[in-house]
């Protein structure tokens, strides 16, 4: 999964506005973010990459890229 | 298992939320939505959710909307979005108030709350496994879940109160699901058991609430975990506080979608059915009535189970309709006649079999039921007419059944279109009442048609004595003639012969003629004087020319001669036959009072004697006459 893809993911999956621009922005920036996007999101990336992610990791992850970098490199 | 998908409509929806266009474009969503598939619906609730209720208002002031206050014991935000799109299904915007975490109590219970204050026209109160066992100590055992459970009972009991007290809005709430990581945590199968007994009891008596209170409705969710879902996720509990599952409240949310239906007034009255793949297999125009897949073999069950369905709805309420593209003849002859079918004609306020549009035809149905097409759900099998009818009326549920006939029951089920608070009496006998309203519009409609088919024939009716030559078919009406023939008095050409020479006889023929063309002779009367009274010894018509005001025009016109000569009154006879029955009332609808006699006898006084119809022209005398043929434009 590239950055662009999950870019996409979250903004036509989850309905949220956003841009490649707030992958390094904290969740206080992201508008609309909230714990149940966050398990949304997780449920999303598990199908995308088909395997099971670590909620724990995903909820302290601080910025939208770093739960990139957990799906993506994890 | 889903119907057809239309692949594309989830990708419009999607295209129009990147462009940021959809709250200008919110009138189309609600046709897109009719094209998807249960699993894209979920994903376009959650781009439809992400919409200000209030953009949408100001680009669609006249867009439906209704406002409801979600709260419950846990995180309740997750029903949002399905909420959104099922409410979207049904043409209505979601103006959702969503409470804090677990604030049910305070919401419900202060008049001057949040939820309250948003005015909403339905409150939804999510209630969960956790709102017993956050408060059942550990270790626990089945008392303390039945101790527990009879406190929140007692507690909603009182915000119900409050609740009734403070606003006009419907609460919804649910039975609560045991998961079964509660029960498993006691080992013994006694106490396991009463932990069952108990939470059911509870159960049972939350629906109980509802029996007596029209403001409130109690949703079980045991049907719809039954079909599948599970009903907690863990990691959604546990995480974010969500506890009851997104797969269950997507069935919840389609649930709440028919409640707000009805709440404003969209419930559906008229369940339309194809016949061919969706009441029966097989196709009646090339199978035929014994070709066809009724009730034998494994399929012949599976549409046995759908028919006896739609019979089961049809009993509460809501009018059935056939329209299908078929001649109506053999359709008929099957509803009527096919000793498995277990539905009749009766069951139906109508049934149109003819290869119009479908769409044409269930506007027309709509039509004649004073009924908008928007309380019509339309089940067929074919995607072409499930397309079509989408394209052409989209106010229409359009259930498109699949190709297995195991399948149709479910797929018709699976929304409550039907669904209604209470049944009254007047429910039951509905379609009776919708069916003899439909007859009268039928006979109105037919005449009204017909009058005007009637003036611009030109119809020309002469009525004189008959001639010599006219014998041979005088006789013959006489012996060919049974319907209309009032007393089946059979002449051979001798008794023509014989009356003609009897002066005090008249046989009179009717000529008939019209803009297509001459009928020739297509009736004759028989009509003698016996002192003061004139007697009708019959009175014979072809069927070829009934319902042209013929007879009526002839009667006058012998009436009227009667008078003429002296005569105080004119009798007739009917003689019944198996045939004949459809002029019993021919005397007394034109006048004549019923007079003793060995057979049915009526008797005209000649006070009023009705005038021929205004589009019949009469020409009385001898046709072969020039003199009174010249007045007559050709």
């Amino acid at each position: 999964m590239t950055a662009d893809e999950f870019v996409d993911l979250v903004r036509d999956e989850l309905g949220l506005d956003i841009s490649a621009e707030h992958l390094d922005r904290g969740f206080d920036q992201v508008p609309g973010w909230n714990s149940i996007n966050s398990l949304r999101l997780l449920a999303l990336l598990e199908r995308a990459v088909g395997k099971p992610l670590s909620v724990p990791d995903l909820l302290s992850a601080p910025t939208l890229g770093s739960v990139y970098a957990l799906a993506a490199g994890g | 298992m889903t119907t057809t998908t239309d692949p594309t409509a989830r990708q419009r929806l999607l295209d129009l939320h990147r462009a940021g266009a959809l709250a200008a474009n919110y009138p189309a969503v609600r046709r897109l939505l009719a094209e998807v598939d249960a699993e894209d619906l979920a994903r376009c609730g959650q781009l439809l959710a992400r919409l200000d209720p209030a953009d949408v208002l100001v680009a669609h002031p006249e867009q439906p909307v209704l406002t409801v206050a979600i709260t419950g014991h846990g995180t309740v935000e997750p029903l949002v979005p399905p909420l959104t799109a099922e409410l979207a299904r049904h043409g209505l915007l979601l103006r959702p108030h969503v409470a804090d975490f677990d604030s049910y109590v305070f919401d419900l219970s202060d008049p001057d709350s949040a939820l309250y204050r948003a005015e909403p026209d339905i409150v939804l109160c999510l209630l969960d496994p956790r709102v017993v066992f956050d408060e059942v100590p550990t270790p626990w055992g089945p008392d303390d879940v039945e101790r527990v459970f009879a406190e929140k009972l007692a507690l909603i009991e009182g915000l119900l109160t409050r609740f009734t007290a403070t606003t006009s809005a419907t609460l919804v709430l649910n039975t609560v699901p045991l998961p079964r990581d509660r029960g498993a945590q006691l080992l013994d199968y006694r106490s396991r058991g009463r932990l069952g007994v108990v939470w059911r009891e509870a159960n049972a008596r939350l629906l109980t609430l509802a029996q007596q209170r029209s403001n409130l409705v109690v949703i079980d969710l045991d049907p719809l975990i039954a079909e599948g879902p599970a009903a907690v996720d863990p990691r959604l509990s546990v995480y974010a506080g969500a506890h009851l599952s997104a797969e269950l409240l997507t069935g919840y949310a389609r649930e709440v979608g028919h409640l707000a239906r009805q709440l404003t007034g969209r419930t559906k009255k008229v369940l339309a059915l194809d016949l061919d793949g969706t009441l029966w297999g097989g196709i009646l125009a090339e199978d035929g009535a014994d070709g066809i897949t009724v009730a034998g073999g494994y399929a012949g069950a599976a549409f046995a189970a759908f028919r006896e369905l739609v019979k089961q709805i049809g009993s509460q309420g809501v009018l059935l309709a056939v329209v299908s593209k078929n001649d109506a003849e053999p359709v008929s002859a099957v509803l009527r006649e096919h000793p498995d079918l277990g539905l009749t004609e009766d069951d139906f306020v109508r049934v149109v079999a003819n290869w119009l549009p479908k769409s044409d035809n269930l506007r027309a149905l709509a039509d004649a039921l004073n009924l908008g097409v928007d309380s019509f759900v339309f089940v067929d099998d074919s995607t072409f007419e499930c397309g079509l009818v989408r394209h052409e009326l989209p106010e229409v549920a359009v259930v498109q059944v699949g190709t297995d006939p195991a399948t149709h029951l479910g797929a018709l089920l699976r929304d409550g279109w039907f669904d209604t608070r209470a049944l009254t009496a007047t429910d039951r006998i509905r379609a009776a009442t919708y069916r003899a309203e439909l007859a009268r519009r039928d006979l109105l409609d037919s005449f009204a048609t017909l009058d005007d088919y009637l003036r611009q024939l030109d119809l020309e009716v002469r009525f004189a004595a008959a001639t010599d030559a006219e014998v041979p078919r005088v006789s013959q009406m006489s012996l060919r003639t049974n319907q209309f023939n009032l007393t089946t008095q059979r002449w051979q050409e001798n008794d023509v012969r014989a009356a003609l020479a009897d002066p005090a006889r008249q046989v009179l023929t009717i000529r008939v003629r019209d803009r297509f063309g001459d009928s020739g002779i297509v009736g004759v009367v028989s009509y003698r004087r016996d002192g003061a009274v004139g007697h009708i010894d019959n009175f014979v018509l072809s069927c070829r020319v009934f319902s042209r005001g013929v007879e009526q025009a002839c009667l006058s016109a012998l009436l009227g001669h009667a008078r003429e000569s002296g005569v105080e009154a004119v009798q007739g006879v009917y003689r019944p036959t198996a045939k004949n029955h459809g002029v019993r009332e021919f005397y007394p609808r034109h006048g004549f009072e019923p007079v003793d006699g060995p057979d049915p006898t009526y008797r005209h006084d000649l006070t009023r004697i009705a005038p021929p119809p205004d589009h019949v022209r009469l020409v009385l005398g001898d046709p072969v006459d020039p003199a009174r043929a010249e007045g007559t434009p050709a």
